[in-house]
């Protein structure tokens, strides 16, 4: 009787043990999972916003150059996009319903390195 | 086990809510330039289309008062017949009430381009300001000098430049500037510039 309850006593150590570490490597990964879900919406809203501005002052006569010398400082200024981070590439042109569409695209990297996968690439493009 | 699970839940939830509010709050952001834009754009071609409206009937004025003058000297020579001070007098109280009803008119465009364009801004759930734009229609009337007929018209703002800006101003001010001017070939025409 004693040993079994001995026998118990161990095995439910072991059993909390084994769920408590569970719920760890799920809450990191949960946490993980989240931070990276809220890094790539705050990617998408930022060159969603950035394309938008681009195209708008391309839209309102402003040479390619200054358009985008203007909003990135405005990204700049918000803290949306630092100095030290991923390179942003500028394309604008007008589209064959003559439209001024400002693309901008971005590669960055992943918070989860996968064996084959280091970086994103996102691309978002606004018509004016 | 189970318990653990439902409890950090919300962790699993809180990345999703925080994204949908980040990208509600670029959206309100967009819409609302978007609204700026289009009472500024509303508002310079409805704008363009008047001082056009004003030039046009401003020729015929200047056409229908020059051609006025040769009755109208006819009636105020010494040999002056009965049938040219009638034709005078007609012709005098035609262009006088055409003229006023023309500048009534400008006053009702003027009025209705300014609504048009704040109504173009709350279509897109803003409000909008309009600085430096005069409240009356910039033109005015002056007398000729042979006749003395108050149809000479003239516009008083050499360069139209109003301002519409987002009314109350939030941390992100969006103000732009259109801008009227004249083409070699006497046509009105409207451009947006960034405020």
């Amino acid at each position: 009787m004693i040993l079994g309850k001995r026998r118990s006593i161990k095995g439910t150590s072991g059993q909390v043990f084994c769920e408590a570490s569970m719920i760890c490597f799920l809450v990191v990964l949960a946490l993980v999972l989240n931070i990276e879900i809220v890094r790539r919406a705050g990617w998408e809203t930022t060159l969603q916003y950035a394309s938008f501005r681009f195209a708008r002052k391309r839209a309102m006569g402003k040479s390619d150059r200054r358009a985008r010398d203007e909003v990135r400082s405005f990204l700049l200024l918000t803290g949306a996009h630092g100095r030290g981070g991923p390179r942003l590439k500028w394309t604008s042109h007008i589209s064959w319903d003559d439209k001024m569409v400002g693309k901008i695209s971005t590669r960055f990297p992943s918070l989860l390195a996968l064996p084959d996968k280091h970086h994103y690439e996102m691309t978002k493009a606004c018509r004016f | 086990m189970q318990v653990l699970v439902l409890l950090s839940l919300p962790v699993f939830v809180a990345s999703l809510a925080a994204s949908l509010d980040l990208y509600k709050e670029v959206y309100r952001l967009e819409e609302r330039t978007i609204g700026v834009d289009n009472a500024g754009i509303s508002l310079a071609s409805a704008d363009a289309h008047l001082f056009n409206h004003f030039e046009k009937s401003k020729r015929t004025f200047d056409r229908l008062e020059t051609a006025h003058h040769i009755v109208h000297l006819c009636a105020r020579s010494a040999v002056a017949t009965a049938a040219c001070l009638k034709q005078d007098v007609a012709l005098e109280k035609a262009l006088t009430v055409s003229a006023n009803l023309l500048w009534k008119s400008l006053q009702i465009k003027w009025t209705k381009n300014l609504i048009a364009a704040q109504s173009e801004a709350i279509k897109r759930r803003t409000t909008v300001c309009i600085k430096h734009r005069p409240r009356l229609p910039p033109f005015e009337r002056g007398v000729c000098e042979t006749c003395s007929l108050p149809v000479k018209w003239k516009q008083t703002v050499r360069r139209p430049l109003w301002e519409v800006s987002e009314c109350p101003q939030r941390n992100a001010p969006l103000v732009i500037q259109t801008l009227l001017e004249k083409s070699p070939s006497g046509k009105w025409w409207s451009r947006l510039r960034e405020g």
